[in-house]
């Protein structure tokens, strides 16, 4: 479960300027929920997401993650997180094989409990034939399957996926795709951002909108077409973006 | 901090780097075939030169009437040819002669009348060969000329002694080591800040910066581990990978100039000083250490600030190049440790290396100087871990700075966050080490009231202030209750007893040379003189007990405490307190009474705890060395302390009882605190 509340993030410019980037947004999104996050670029959904995954501290406001305060205990609460951006790249001279078993050292599993997990996630992804290839040579579909290995690896309550399907075919992303709905079903809590709204449309539970750091409307499909007036998501996101008050960020 | 995580970067780290060729060609490849590249081609220049103009013989013409008497006494010099020609001196222009000798005319008829015969070689400066021609010559007619004289001696009746009345000769009496010592001693600390900078550079850059570069930094940050672990696993692998280039380079070093050195022919191996002993190498790897942990950290945290391995390039390759100075800074004669430059980084610890050569290093030097690295190297570390939390500098494509450093963006805290309260203590400690000692050598008083109040508590307080720390939790200001007070009164007074015993047994390990011992006596003597009793109990009690007490006790204790185990933190802000005095000789005994200070104001939470004992002891002291001091007393505490015996045990066993019971009454006393408080505060 994530539970946010009153979350902003101020960055401060060297003339003395402030960026809002995320204003007042309050999420609650429940087990077994995939929450998707839509918005122009630059709105503030991967500072939003970077605050939910502990990468960023908020200005104010609070979050926790599974029940776990994010300001007051942040190794427990990431330790029940998996978090994905364009940003968490892999280690280019180690094979996937050793990168797991980075990661599992790191979130304190025990070896067997990795090596075990290891064979599972190949196996799950198909990933068997390039396990023991330097990941510097893998092609990006590829890399892109050992980084949601590495987000599952230590089965993490909550997932964060910035982008997971940014510039993979259809075929790599459907099979991500399927993964978040395969996770959704197993009871895991998922927040992914995304551009394109068919997968949004096919995947998520609720849609939540950010443009200009505001959360400016969530729901179901069916609340934000019937809200707008619209028949599909991206004339509601278009409406809804419409309509927004236009402020220049000061 | 936690040992396994540390232990998985570290390994990581190795892997990885090893795993990277241009790594492996910076810091293997070079070193493993620089030196036996470089010592070729120096000597192969060298053994041809010297064996081209040594081995060569010299062609010398002689002009003058009477060839023959001057042939005779150039024919015996070694490797001297003699050549006829018709025209010698331009011959000699042309270079196809040496050295042309003119002697007088009418040369045999000077030397039997008892006369000077005038000889003048001439040759061209500009020509090594006929320079050397020229000096062989001059030296075989001086031969010549020893010779004639003694005979003309026996012919006057003249003993040889008598024409030298006084004899003079020149002996050195260095050792060996001493001279190769002062030789070496220049060279090597460059050598090895090289070594040790050019192992450190390339991973120092890449496990931060390429890091950074290559986009894995975020997906290190989303793991359940503290930024602290993630900086010392990074650290102690750049500190080992430095390490391990700076080992190549000196067995490298050392094996290409022993194996060279004994091709070489016997007049150039007698010429090179420069040859390596085993005991001069084993001391070469013990002082890559500190200079290792040094260069490593300040690299390391000058390369996490850039975005780009080639930005953090340009940051570190300054530091690289001016850190060469106070390494050969070493080197000039005269310079040696004193006060002032055992605290210059990198220049102490080549001037160490330089006096472990000679054999001349003392202990206090040494503590002084490893210290002072270890206390700088922390610094940098402490530097680079705050930057590891700054996200606007870890994240790569974040926007300006969200953690402001202006007062009014600050959170208010209870207490010091451990990276502030440890660096306001090496600010302290560095403006102790360069302006206290100073000012203190220039007027006791006022150098020792500056020390206390302006640069241990003040930088405090203003930090306290900036910080928008809680005044009354970070300095422990509560009032203690009557119990604590009885309590902690009859522990120190047992303390002080027991510290008076044992720094007996310490003077005998360690005992306090004459030298120091009379510093520090002209120093409360001439406060005592210029300012009366009064004075000196305020200067060196009355303020000591409160500053020190604030900084210690206050700040880095209240810090401290929430996140480490008591005793480790009584530990450690003794340790730190005992530094602070700069004094290896009084480190025992200031480490000793920092633990008794710490568990006070632990246990009562309360600062004045720890003034009243802090005062206790070192008014004791002083009262013991200036009296007044009631007749019977001293038979029993100060006769038996100067004649190095120990108090006796009617006096030692109630003060044990003393401190127990101190001990006893504190820990009923109540108002514990600890683990308990910190999950209070909001």
């Amino acid at each position: 479960m994530i539970e946010a509340e009153h979350l902003s993030k101020t960055f401060y410019l060297p003339a003395g300027k402030r960026v809002e980037a995320v204003r007042d947004v309050s999420l609650r999104i429940e087990q077994g929920e995939i929450y998707g996050l839509l918005g122009p670029n630059g709105a503030g959904k991967t500072t939003l997401l970077r605050m939910l995954g502990t990468i960023l501290t908020p200005s104010s406001g609070s979050c926790r993650i599974a029940g776990v305060s994010v300001a007051t205990h942040p190794l427990e609460a990431r330790r029940r997180i998996g978090f994905l951006s364009g940003n968490t790249k892999l280690y280019g001279r180690l094979c996937p094989r050793e990168i797991l078993a980075y990661f599992g050292r790191l979130y304190n599993m025990s070896p067997e409990a990795v090596a075990s997990r290891t064979e599972e996630l190949a196996q799950l992804l198909d990933m068997e034939k390039f396990m023991r290839r330097r990941c510097e040579t893998l092609s990006t579909g590829q890399l892109q399957k050992v980084s949601i290995a590495r987000v599952l690896l230590h089965d993490p309550q909550v997932l964060i996926l910035d982008e997971p399907t940014l510039g993979l075919d259809i075929l790599t992303s459907q099979h991500i795709l399927d993964f978040i709905e395969k996770a959704r079903r197993r009871g895991k809590t998922v927040i992914f951002s995304t551009h394109y709204m068919t997968e949004a449309e096919l995947l998520c539970t609720r849609i939540g909108l950010i443009h200009q750091g505001k959360l400016l409307a969530e729901g179901t499909l069916e609340t934000l077409r019937e809200a707008t007036g619209t028949t599909n998501l991206k004339d509601a996101f278009l409406s809804l973006i419409h309509w927004a008050p236009q402020e220049s960020s000061t | 901090m936690n040992a396994t995580i540390i232990w998985a970067i570290f390994r990581k780290e190795i892997i990885d780097t090893f795993r990277d060729k241009r790594a492996l060609v910076a810091m293997v490849a070079i070193p493993l075939l620089l030196y036996p590249a470089l010592f070729l081609l120096v000597s192969q220049v060298a053994i041809l030169q010297t064996t081209a103009v040594d081995k060569g013989w010299s062609r010398v013409a002689v002009l003058g009437d009477d060839m023959h008497l001057v042939r005779n006494w150039v024919e015996v010099i070694p490797k001297v040819d003699l050549v006829d020609m018709p025209d010698p001196r331009a011959a000699l222009s042309r270079g196809e002669l040496d050295v042309v000798i003119v002697v007088q005319t009418g040369a045999r008829k000077v030397l039997q009348e008892g006369g000077t015969v005038e000889i003048t070689v001439e040759y061209d400066a500009t020509e090594t060969a006929s320079q050397r021609a020229a000096t062989r010559l001059l030296e075989g007619l001086a031969k010549e000329k020893g010779r004639l004289l003694q005979q003309r001696l026996i012919q006057a009746n003249i003993t040889p002694e008598f024409i030298v009345p006084i004899n003079v000769t020149k002996k050195n009496v260095a050792s060996p080591t001493k001279v190769t010592g002062s030789l070496l001693g220049m060279i090597i600390p460059m050598i090895m800040v090289l070594m040790v900078g050019v192992g450190a550079f390339y991973p120092a850059v890449d496990l931060t910066a390429g890091e950074k570069e290559r986009g894995t930094f975020e997906t290190l940050l989303s793991t359940p581990v503290a930024k602290v672990d993630i900086v010392t696993g990074k650290f102690l692998a750049v500190f080992s990978l430095s390490m391990m280039t700076a080992l190549l380079n000196l067995a490298s070093m050392t094996t290409t100039f022993s194996f060279q050195i004994a091709q070489l022919p016997g007049e150039l191996e007698s010429a090179l000083t420069f040859q390596i002993s085993p005991y001069t190498g084993v001391l070469m790897a013990l002082f890559l250490v500190p200079l290792a942990f040094f260069i490593s950290a300040v690299m390391m945290s000058l390369a996490v600030f850039a975005r780009s391995f080639r930005e953090a390039q340009s940051y570190v390759t300054p530091f690289f190049l001016v850190i060469l100075f106070p390494a050969a800074a070493a080197g000039v004669p005269g310079m040696n440790l004193n006060n002032v430059t055992q605290f210059l980084p990198i220049t102490n610890v080549a001037l160490l290396f330089k006096e472990m050569m000679k054999g001349e290093a003392s202990p206090d030097a040494t503590f002084a100087v490893l210290t002072s690295t270890a206390a700088y190297a922390l610094l940098a570390l402490l530097a680079a871990a705050w930057i590891f939390q700054r996200e606007e500098i870890m994240l790569a494509d974040s926007q300006g700075t969200t953690m402001p450093l202006r007062r009014a963006y600050l959170i208010p805290r209870t207490s010091a966050p451990v990276g502030l309260a440890l660096f306001l203590y090496g600010v302290s400690l560095l403006l102790i080490f360069y302006l206290g000692t100073f000012l203190q050598l220039r007027s006791p008083f006022w150098g020792l009231l500056i020390t206390q109040w302006g640069l241990l508590l003040a930088p405090a307080v203003l930090t306290a202030w900036y910080a928008k720390l809680d005044f009354s939790q970070t300095f422990h200001l509560v009032r203690p209750n009557p119990s604590q007070l009885l309590g902690g009164f009859l522990l120190s007074v047992g303390w002080l007893v027991l510290l008076l015993h044992i720094n007996v047994w310490i003077q005998e390990v360690l005992p306090v040379p004459e030298e120091i011992e009379k510093d520090m006596e002209w120093m409360l003597e001439r406060i005592h003189t210029s300012k009366g009793a009064l004075g000196l109990y305020f200067a060196a009690a009355i303020s000591p007990a409160i500053c020190e007490e604030a900084v210690f006790r206050g700040v880095l204790l209240s810090s401290l405490k929430s996140y480490m185990r008591p005793w480790v933190v009584w530990l450690l802000v003794a340790l730190l307190f005992g530094i602070l005095h700069m004094n290896i000789y009084r480190l025992p005994a200031t480490f000793l009474s920092g633990v008794v200070l710490s568990y006070l104001v632990w246990r009562s939470r309360s600062i004045f705890l720890g003034f009243f004992a802090h005062l206790i002891i070192n008014a004791s002291t002083l009262w013991l060395h200036l009296g007044p001091m009631p007749a019977y007393l001293r038979p029993i505490l100060v006769t038996p302390l100067e004649q190095g015996e120990g108090l006796p045990l009617k006096i030692l066993i109630p003060a044990i009882g003393c401190a127990f019971l101190g001990i006893a009454i504190m820990e009923n006393a109540g108002r514990r605190f600890g683990a308990a408080s910190v999950s209070n505060n909001p």
